[in-house]
């Protein structure tokens, strides 16, 4: 499974954290790559559609998220407050899992 | 919310709810009542709402207590690490103090920044109509960040990694208040140079609060935005420096802070709605020093200047730097006087950070 994750925006930008990210399952260790593929299962990811942008508001973060897994893939773009606790589990485990890429 | 941006408008006194009516909702009243109360509130704070709520609700309860403006209604809302908008009120106006840190931090800074807003330019609120201020904290998981989603100022805890807490520091509360104030003032579209002219707004009435509340001079100030926010292992002292924009951090997680400080250094991207938070470091230096260069309180006079143009009917939604400066410069004149101190540093402040102004073409701005 290949996870593109990108987190823009927030009350700073920080060019460390605002890099796209690519996240291959086959090189995440054995616990961290279950908990995904958990967590993509979970929210459904490739049957939500999302793509928002708040009309109000300042300092939200929005994700943008692709993920390829054999022949399912799919895109979504969210922002803040992402309201689908599910996905926002994934969001914050990504967010997480992108400090180590 | 107001539309009326006319620069002497000021708001008629409008009668508000007793605090006293809505605590005894949230504490007494039935589940579903309370439920109604937070759901108005989530969607829609004004009073107006809040008091049509109210006297459908308690119809036939007898008179209901109405408070003048100077008065504050806080509600701190605990979302127990959900993004959910909905969770549990944990301290409403005038409730003692909890043992929860972030609850007593936003309580606390949202209430400071109302009284620097009320005190300093008699501004009742967000809206200047006595707009109920709702601070969620414990917002999502190892939340890094806080925002404002156009009613309610939500903060994160951090993942502890590379940020506290966000309420840890009052300018950003301040911050996050504030952008209430300019949606409601100016409507500054979040994008490109008016995004960064809101964010600026944001940095500089946050920057405000925290040096009304330390009663500091602006030669003492740290003109830091986040100085309490970074954890130990970053390499930086702040979000951003209003005095030395790009000199917040270095970090090899953070990277190095993108803002400039100078037209010369202005940069284009798609990142960051157009770099709102990069190229705010311009007008955000160009406050600093109109600030310094006057002395004394920063909300004296570059403070004053810069509200008065934030609620002048010529700033409009999609101001870039040069009319902003342009504004402030013409509201230095018309509160300071021609060739004043005041608009000397201001004209000064702008030229050191790019950009020319002049005070003959805001004048000739249609009203
Ligand atoms: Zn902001
Ligand atoms: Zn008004």
């Amino acid at each position: 499974m290949l996870i593109e994750f990108k987190s823009d925006g927030g009350i700073a930008y920080f060019p460390g954290l605002n890099r796209s990210k690519l996240i291959n399952t086959d090189s995440l260790n054995n616990e961290d790559s279950m908990k995904v593929k958990e967590l993509v299962q979970k929210c459904r990811f490739f049957s939500i559609s999302y793509n928002e942008v708040p009309q109000r508001g300042a300092d939200r973060k929005t994700y943008t998220i692709t993920i390829t897994d054999g022949d399912n893939k799919n895109t979504i773009r969210v922002s803040d407050p992402v309201e689908d606790e599910a996905l926002a589990e994934l969001i914050g485990f990504l967010n997480k899992l992108s400090k180590k890429v | 919310m107001c539309n009326n941006h006319d620069p002497n408008h000021r708001h008629s006194i409008h009668c508000i709810l007793s605090p006293h009516i809505l605590r005894s909702i949230v504490k007494n009243g039935s589940p579903e009542q309370r439920q109604k109360a937070i759901t108005t509130l989530a969607n829609d704070s004004t009073f107006r709402a809040l008091r049509n709520f109210t006297n459908a609700t308690l119809a036939g309860t007898g008179p209901v207590t109405m408070i003048s403006p100077g008065k504050k209604q806080r509600t701190i809302i605990d979302a127990k690490n959900l993004q959910s908008t909905e969770g549990k009120i944990v301290r409403f106006e005038g409730d003692p103090a909890t043992d929860d840190p972030a609850v007593n931090e936003a309580y606390d800074g949202l209430g400071v920044t109302y009284d620097f807003f009320w005190n300093i330019f008699e501004r009742h609120s967000i809206d200047d109509e006595g707009m109920p201020l709702q601070g969620i904290v414990h917002f999502g998981k190892e939340y890094n960040n806080a925002f404002w989603d156009g009613q309610k100022m939500t903060f994160g805890d951090g993942d502890d990694d590379l940020f506290k807490r966000f309420t840890i520091s009052l300018d950003v509360i301040g911050h996050e208040l504030a952008h209430g104030v300019t949606e409601d003032e100016a409507g500054l579209v979040y994008f490109n140079q008016a995004g960064a002219l809101n964010e600026s707004m944001s940095d500089v009435f946050g920057s405000m609060v925290k040096q009304y509340k330390l009663n500091q001079t602006s030669d003492k100030a740290d003109w830091l935005i986040g100085a309490e926010l970074l954890s130990d292992k970053i390499n930086g002292k702040a979000l951003r420096s209003m005095s030395d924009p790009g000199s917040a951090y270095d970090d090899p997680v953070l990277g190095k802070d993108p803002q400039p400080k100078h037209m010369d250094a202005f940069v284009n991207t798609f990142e960051d709605n157009g770099g709102v938070h990069i190229n705010s470091g311009i007008p955000n230096r160009a406050f600093y020093l109109a600030a310094t260069s006057i002395g004394g309180f920063s909300w004296e006079r570059a403070g004053k200047i810069w509200y008065e143009t934030l609620k002048d009917a010529r700033l409009r939604a999609n101001t870039g730097f040069k009319r902003f400066a342009n504004l402030t410069v013409y509201n230095a004149v018309r509160l300071f006087g021609q060739g004043s101190v005041e608009e000397q540093a201001v004209q000064n402040a702008w030229n050191e950070v790019g950009i020319k102004t002049s005070v003959k073409e805001p004048l000739q701005y249609a009203h």
